[in-house]
């Protein structure tokens, strides 16, 4: 079995996965990233025999968020950056590594590594690695995002020099001081992309009386959302099911509210940032506050954030590019160096 | 739209110069009149960081993905299209630079790979294995057989070497013997048991060859209690066959012999006959004659009382001694040879005695008359 398993590895690329909450992206070496999809699974229930089955994987699936009949369900199976449904992920993931070894005779038998958030428990680790080696990985390798989303990023992680990374993603928001190969600090946080869709949501059943669905709350966020108050005044229309009538209204939201509206998990972010710099030994401080940290993640697209930032903390702050990828792109790039860097760049399970 | 004809018109202006983007910072902050002070209080940076960015002082600068941020920074702060300034940047410094600075060993790596390399390694690879495996079988299979044939080498090495051994040992032993129990015997006859001793030891100082059938049935006759069939080839005769065989050769001194057993007569062949007897029952080493020990060419020792067995085939055996412990018990492959020594009687039992060749004591034993129809033999060795 291992020597077939060797030998179908032989056929198979390394994958770098961001298995994130919000997205799920494959990055395989030389090839760059090869999928990015939203981490949304479609079960239906077979009435006949009373069998679940995946329906729709991804893309395809997110449109079904929200709009399933009563025989089906779409499943989002990583809350909080962790496992929430172990047996979905699993699913999930296999699809996405047949889908990119598409056309192969061979079933495919790829060396994985994965990323997690680096306050993830050992349990929630051992879940993540299990689920990647039964979608049909041969051996699976876990590196800390932080440190994943700082290789990405392009930033010089083995010098001796203290490097600050903040990668906002769809569930946890990841805050990593990183030197000489080795993450200083870290700290994580369950609050990302998704606190902000619902901080939205409860805001505007608050003041509109009126209940949105997640996507709607995602699209305002990505459309009109800021973090800083801004010279100009962005509004948009949306439709949603008021709450007195009960019946489908739409109205007008504008940046202003929306930043009232996630000003609480913006607040968590900030106090992150802040209690990593307090933490920082006072070299590595220096460092950081000489160069500034970067921001990564789908959170930094969100408009201004690195001006909240550097407002609140008085540093520079950048935006990485690329930032939706950068975790995805830096796993890949460990896993290209896995044979030539020191291993305390893979996390223990 | 307008943004892409603005960063076309940016890209033309920065190809257009030699000393890069650092200008265009220059001259936007110095069109909103800003002082460098101004500007790194507002990006929160070094002033030194300012000047490196306006003069392209890559020395002064980080690294490219902190560089890369400010830039971005410091031209959306003063109005300008970042994207062709960082475009710009990456090109100049090397796509290396951009990279985290983690030392790659293995240049190999970074080499851009064809379809047809692609291809080419799982193919090599298992060409390669196949040719391993197809060469280890090759070596395995041969290093088998070579080994199975050093093997019966060696065996039957051993096996003269202890038959060799065994007949020098037995030679010496029943030479002393008769001549023990004739003197005893016969006082009277002394001189003639002297005389047919000496012929004895003559004969098997020059080894001449018996014919088996010159033992006379008189003698196999006399050896009622023993249940072995082949009894000529039982060595017990040695004694007696040198002194029956004499008159085959011809010589003076096979008369001679032939008159001292005529003038003993009836008490001195009894007497030769009790001593065979009691040799035959105590089975003491004899001296195996040359026709015997030419039989056994297959295999054989001659320790006493010693069973060998040797398998043409697999055959279940069951071999127990007189004290009933078993010497033997289980299928027994083809080609393996048993050498049993115990207490006799042994009780024999064998499952396929076809697949059998037995000898006993260093001559071969056909057993074929105890095989009944389902190829299964019973019988005791005494």
């Amino acid at each position: 079995m291992f020597g077939f398993g060797r030998l179908r590895g032989v056929f198979s690329n390394d994958l770098s996965i961001d298995l994130g909450t919000a997205n799920t992206l494959i990055y395989i070496p030389r090839q760059g990233i090869v999928l990015n999809e939203p981490s949304v699974v479609a079960i239906r229930l077979d009435h006949t025999t009373n069998e679940k089955m995946v329906a729709a994987v991804g893309e395809e699936a997110k449109l079904m968020l929200g709009r399933t009949p009563g025989n089906m369900e779409a499943i989002r199976p990583l809350k909080d950056g962790v496992i929430a449904n172990f047996t979905v992920t699993e699913k999930m993931l296999q699809h996405f590594i047949h889908k990119v070894h598409e056309n192969r005779f061979l079933k495919p038998s790829p060396r994985v590594l994965v990323c997690v958030p680096c306050g993830s428990t050992q349990v929630e680790r051992r879940a993540i690695k299990e689920s990647a080696l039964g979608a049909g990985a041969r051996e699976v390798y876990l590196i800390e995002e932080p440190m994943a989303a700082a290789i990405g990023a392009g930033m010089p992680v083995s010098e001796p020099s203290g490097s600050m990374v903040v990668d906002i993603g769809g569930g946890t928001t990841e805050v990593g001081v990183l030197s000489l190969s080795g993450i200083v600090y870290s700290e994580s946080i369950r609050i990302g992309g998704d606190r902000f869709d619902e901080a939205i949501i409860s805001y505007v059943r608050r003041n509109y009386g009126s209940l949105i669905g997640e996507a709607t709350a995602e699209r305002i966020k990505q459309e009109i959302g800021s973090a800083y108050p801004g010279n100009e005044l962005l509004e948009i229309e949306v439709r949603g099911r008021n709450l007195a009538e009960g019946v489908p209204r739409s109205f007008a939201l504008n940046s202003n509210e929306i930043l009232e509206a996630i000003q609480e998990p913006l607040s968590g972010i900030v106090g992150a940032v802040k209690i990593a710099l307090e933490q920082t030994p006072p070299e590595l401080g220096a460092d950081i506050a000489e160069k500034g940290m970067v921001l990564t993640g789908g959170g930094a697209l969100l408009r201004d954030l690195d001006r909240l930032l550097s407002e609140e903390t008085g540093l520079p702050v950048m935006i990485a590019e690329d930032p939706l990828t950068c975790v995805a792109r830096g796993g890949g790039r460990a896993l290209e160096m896995m044979d030539e860097v020191s291993p305390d760049l893979f996390s223990a399970e | 739209m307008e943004q892409q004809s603005e960063q076309q018109e940016l890209k033309d202006i920065i190809a257009s110069r030699e000393d890069g983007f650092g200008f265009l910072f220059k001259q936007a902050r110095n069109e909103k009149s800003l002082s460098i002070d101004d500007v790194a209080r507002k990006l929160r940076l070094d002033k030194k960081i300012i000047v490196a960015l306006e003069s392209e002082d890559h020395t002064q600068l980080p690294a490219s993905a902190f560089v890369c941020g400010y830039i971005r920074n410091y031209a959306k702060f003063l109005n300008i299209q970042p994207e062709p300034l960082i475009e710009y940047y990456k090109k100049e410094r090397s796509e290396d630079s951009l990279e985290p600075k983690i030392k790659i060993r293995k240049e190999i790596r970074n080499q851009s790979y064809s379809i047809l390399s692609a291809l080419m390694m799982p193919l090599f690879s298992l060409l390669v294995l196949a040719a391993l495996i197809a060469g280890g079988w090759q070596l395995w299979s041969y290093l088998s057989i070579t080994y199975l044939v050093n093997n019966d080498q060696q065996q039957e090495s051993i096996l003269s070497d202890a038959s060799n051994q065994n007949l020098n040992n037995d030679e010496s032993d029943t030479l002393l013997l008769p001549k023990i129990d004739a003197s005893y015997e016969l006082p009277a006859g002394e001189e003639l048991i002297e005389k047919g001793r000496s012929i004895v030891e003559q004969q098997t100082g020059t080894d001449i060859s018996l014919p088996i059938d010159n033992v006379s049935q008189q003698e196999n006759s006399q050896h009622t209690e023993s249940v072995l069939p082949s009894e000529e080839a039982l060595p017990v005769e040695g004694s007696l066959q040198a002194e029956g065989s004499l008159p085959a050769e011809g010589s003076t001194q096979a008369e001679g012999s032939t008159q001292a057993e005529g003038s003993l007569a009836a008490p001195a062949e009894e007497a030769v006959a009790t001593a065979a007897d009691t040799l035959a029952v105590n089975h003491t080493p004899e001296i195996p004659t040359a026709s015997a020990l030419a039989d056994d060419s297959a295999s054989s020792s001659f320790k006493a009382n010693q069973l060998v067995m040797k398998f043409t085939g697999n055959s279940w055996v069951s071999i127990k001694d007189a004290d009933n412990k078993i010497l033997s018990s289980g299928l027994i492959k083809s080609g393996k040879i048993l050498h049993l020594d115990g207490e006799l009687p042994y009780n024999v039992f064998l499952g396929d005695a076809r697949m059998v060749i037995i000898s006993f004591n260093g001559h071969v034993f056909d057993h074929s008359s105890y095989i009944n129809e389902k190829n299964i033999a019973r019988f005791k060795v005494k």
